[in-house]
């Protein structure tokens, strides 16, 4: 047996983690220190305009992110087996056993499914879905975290089969489980899973106790279970500069409908604890690009060893043989220690103005990269808080970021970032929550620099499916970032008519300035600072969020609160007189007489709000299903709901409604693509369309309807975080056409 | 770790800038724990900062029985449950099996020591990362898990035999 104390060291190294990162831990402190300089002990602190701007940023963020970054511990897979699509790897196809039917289980309005199920030679696998949950049963309280007791099978004799990994997801009423627990012998015959509970839910809100009896029978013939084939090992097909780092390709699975390539980035030989992949790109046999998408329930992160592992998946086997994979550059992120990092002193005197700003031309070198502070320049924000906004200049082909603190920032809540214009131009804000004065120290404490490739590996596609051309992939969309600007034609304020609600962050702070421009001749008009802001039908009031529901008169200017705590608006009604409110669920406030009114149905599990239709006595909502994000128009009275449409957005879909109720947009993933692009689709089953398609650097989004047919499409562009002029386009003809107008957000039009 | 010094939790307790210390103590493998737990760095550093706050409020509630690791810690595992929850997924598959019975199930068939470690129940799991990434005392360890001392030091020595002979039968 190995020495213990030789086994404590292995069970250490097997189970290290990276440490936190001496800027966080730093940041962190002085968040602290701050909190704790307060008199007297308070509750956490409560983040009243934070959550405002929580909720702002969030809509702004998750349009940028898409389906963000989503590691998943998935078990060392052995690749020497098969894989079953929709279910995953199996070591071998020899004595597999499936459920021999779906089951189910109703009990209070939840019912409990099983549709699928598998035990192979190591384990038994199997997906559970409990639907019909009432938001209601789960905690209301965030730190309850609900009943966590696992699933479990039973033999009928008794003995217990555990779980010992799962995962899941859910929506507001809906909770999926898959559970892998080891695998049950043949001959023990039909077993009861049993659940504890709805997990998740509140101790004694849903029926626990659940059983259910499961089969298992041998898998029928033509049960699809697709090799894995082994590749030989292809030397780089370039010297990377740096060495120590690999990209390998030497298995893959050849599917009906794509291929699916485990891909095992490395990087042990290398100083660096952690390196980042920012770019992937797969290439046919022509140079051409090839669409993918990573499967992240195959992804295997061992940071001990330092590599990462992802299943990459093509759209298409019709690819032009070789394939390349290729990494362009990587980049690590150094944080410097505080003995490293270099510092500037600004000068801030006693009463610093807005837009101040203070000529600094001091070039900080670390590690041998180098970062020229240009200038800073004092930002007073509209929200009440504070910035120090540097201008920053790199070598593009060293450094992405270069990220700065103030030491002695006294803020509660540290808050900043920063950006990049790709050509070595960076900005990075220091945020505030008081007025800073007098010689501010700013250190230099961050640095992503990056290591330039490529790194490449190439596969040799099978012969029976290498294509001579690769099967081209284009979606029929009205426009896209490769073609709007050559398509777009302009056209002049004069010929439009109206006036725009728009928001606009550049003004810095953490709430975005809520303003008006008029069409006509383009002129814009403040109205405030806060977010959910919203135009009524008859363009002479805004209501929006900020420490409760507001409203804003155009013609006086009166600005006054409606309703004070935590509801943000999210639609007027067609007739002017009511705002439908958010808050725990869904109410409705009467604009004259400020009475409130929940809902009767429930609506804890709406998760986006499309619109008002005409009728007045329907809204659309959006609802997180199992199948995705249903769009349904639900009577406000009853709560009765008519499906009209699925998409897939797991954020809900960011749907507007047409003002006569008969088109929806939305966003939706195309194949391969990072973020969400334009569709449309007449409500209700009609066949969904691409009208703008996103890329990696650019989004489209919708903004506003402008009448039955012309939306106006916000355009985000993703690299520099920062909204471009929009665009408008007509829905039936395609006909788009470029704004007389700044990069701005849009968010309403009236009349 | 050695275990925090019980007048530095007092001195805090008067004096709330003195959580710092605490802070210092504790900021790594409070860290290193959570990001065992969550796997994700931005998540980690979250749950970090959420749980240093709710520490630092809750900390007048604290009384001194020379289990403050133990308490923080809770604090800690509130706040990875919770995540589990908001994050849509079973959470974290936390359960109170018991170590006897999993040790009775067929050994994995694994290639090296993280293989195993990757089968592990997540309650086994847990128990070696409060030992070996948080280093908590067994101590600290008991009164986290509701448990004594040397129940949780027995329970670790049969893991980690079992951890042993799994991984020495295959070399065989």
């Amino acid at each position: 047996m190995n020495n213990p104390s030789r086994f404590d060291e292995q069970l250490r190294a097997a189970l290290a983690v990276p440490a936190a990162e001496p800027d966080f831990v730093d940041r962190l402190r002085q968040q602290l220190l701050a909190q704790a300089r307060r008199p007297a002990p308070q509750p956490a602190p409560r983040p009243r305009r934070w959550a405002l701007a929580g909720l702002a940023l969030l809509l702004a963020v998750a349009v940028l992110l898409a389906l963000g970054p989503q590691r998943v511990l998935a078990q060392v897979l052995d690749w020497l087996g098969g894989y079953i699509p929709g279910i995953g790897f199996v070591e071998s196809e020899a004595g597999l056993r499936v459920l021999e039917s779906p089951v189910a289980l109703e009990r209070e309005g939840i019912t409990l499914r099983v549709e699928q199920g598998l035990i192979d030679a190591n384990s038994t696998r199997i997906t559970l879905y409990f639907e019909g949950i009432d938001p209601q049963q789960w905690p209301s309280d965030e730190a309850d975290a609900g009943c966590l007791a696992n699933p479990y099978l039973l033999t009928p004799d008794g003995e217990r089969f555990e779980s010992y990994r799962g995962g899941g997801g859910g929506g507001p009423n809906w909770r999926e489980l898959s559970m892998e627990a080891p695998s049950l012998p043949a001959a023990v015959g039909p077993v009861t899973l049993v659940a504890p509970c709805v997990p998740g839910t509140q101790e004694g809100a849903a029926p626990q106790d659940w059983q259910l009896r499961l089969n298992f029978i041998p898998a029928p013939e033509g049960f699809e279970v697709l090799p894995i084939l082994r590749l030989p090992d292809s030397p780089p097909a370039t010297a990377p500069a740096e060495a120590g780092i690999r990209l390998t390709v030497n298995q893959m699975v050849a599917m009906q409908d794509g291929y699916l390539f485990p891909v095992t980035f490395s990087w042990a030989d290398t100083p660096y604890e952690f390196v980042s992949i920012s770019q992937l790109q797969l290439l046919d046999g022509s140079g051409n690009p090839i669409l993918f998408e990573v499967d992240y329930n195959n992804h295997v992160s061992d940071f001990e060893n330092k590599s990462e592992t992802w299943s990459i998946r093509t759209q298409t086997t019709q690819i032009a043989s070789p394939l390349t994979f290729r990494l362009p550059a990587v980049s690590i992120s150094r944080q410097l220690s505080l003995e490293q990092r270099p510092t500037i002193e600004i000068d801030l005197g006693d009463s610093p103005q807005n837009q101040q700003v203070w000529q600094v031309g001091e070039t900080l070198v670390v590690e041998g990269h180098s970062v020229e502070v240009i200038e800073a320049r004092f930002v007073d924000a509209l929200d009440g808080t504070f910035g120090l906004q540097l201008v920053l200049r790199v070598d593009p082909q060293q450094i992405s970021s270069a990220g700065f603190v103030d030491p002695d920032n006294q803020s509660q809540m540290l808050f900043g970032g920063g950006g990049g214009s790709g050509d070595g131009g960076l900005t990075q804000l220091i945020g505030y929550d008081y007025r800073p004065t007098g010689v501010r120290r700013i250190e230099l404490s961050h640095l992503e620099v990056i290591l330039s490739g490529p790194w490449e590996t190439q596969v040799d596609l099978p012969s029976s499916a290498a294509a001579g051309q690769t099967e081209s992939a284009t979606v029929d969309a009205c426009f896209g970032s490769t073609n709007y600007q050559q398509i777009s034609k302009p056209v002049s304020a004069g010929q439009l008519s109206g006036t725009l609600l728009i928001q606009d962050f550049s003004a810095g702070g953490m709430l975005p300035e809520i303003a008006l421009i008029s069409l006509q001749d383009g002129q814009r008009r403040s109205v405030a600072t806060g977010g959910w802001a919203f135009l009524s039908p008859d363009g002479r009031q805004v209501a929006y969020g900020q420490d409760g529901v507001r409203l804003f008169e155009i013609a006086s200017g009166q600005d006054r609160l409606l309703l004070a705590g935590n509801y943000s608006p999210m639609a007027w009604s067609p007739d002017g007189e009511q705002l439908l409110l958010r808050s725990q669920g869904l109410s409705l406030l009467d604009v004259q007489t400020g009475s409130l009114q929940s809902l009767s149905w429930s609506t804890q599990d709406v998760v986006g709000v499309a619109g008002w239709l005409p009728d007045g006595e329907h809204i659309v909502v959006s609802r997180l299903t199992r199948n995705g994000t249903e769009l349904q128009a639900v009577e406000l009275s009853s709560g009765v709901a008519e499906h009209l449409h699925t998409f897939n957005n797991v954020k809900g879909g960011f749907a507007t409604l047409s003002p006569d109720g008969q088109w929806a947009t939305y966003g939706e993933q195309l194949f391969g693509g990072f973020n969400y692009s334009l569709h449309l689709v007449q409500l209700p089953g009609g066949t969904p369309r691409v009208l703008a398609e996103s890329s990696h650097q650019m989004q489209f989004v919708a903004g506003a309807w402008m009448g039955a047919e012309q939306l106006l499409v916000n355009v985000l562009d993703v690299d520099r975080s920062g909204w471009l002029p929009p665009l408008l386009l007509n829905v039936k003809d395609c006909t788009l056409y470029s704004l007389p107008l700044p990069g701005v957000q849009v968010l309403g039009w009236a009349p | 770790m050695l275990p925090i010094d019980p007048t530095i939790i007092r001195e805090a307790q008067r004096d709330r800038t003195r959580f710092a210390a605490i802070y210092d103590h504790y900021a790594q493998p409070l860290f290193r724990f959570l990001y065992s737990r969550v796997g994700v760095r931005p998540d980690a550093e979250e749950l970090t900062a959420q749980t240093f706050l709710a520490a630092l409020e809750g900390l007048p509630d604290y009384q001194e029985r020379g289990a403050f690791g133990a308490w923080l810690f809770t604090i800690a595992r509130r706040k990875v449950a919770d995540h589990f929850r908001r994050q849509s997924r079973q959470a974290a598959w936390v359960a109170d099996q018991e170590l006897e019975s999993l040790a009775a199930q067929d050994p994995p068939d694994q290639l090296d020591l993280r293989a195993a470690l990757s089968h592990l129940p997540d309650a086994e799991r847990e128990l070696l990362q409060l030992r070996y990434v948080a280093e908590l005392s067994f101590a600290e360890m008991g009164a986290l898990l509701g448990r004594s001392p040397d129940a949780v030091k027995k329970s670790l020595y049969r893991l980690q035999a079992r951890l042993q002979a799994q991984l020495e039968t295959r070399d065989e």
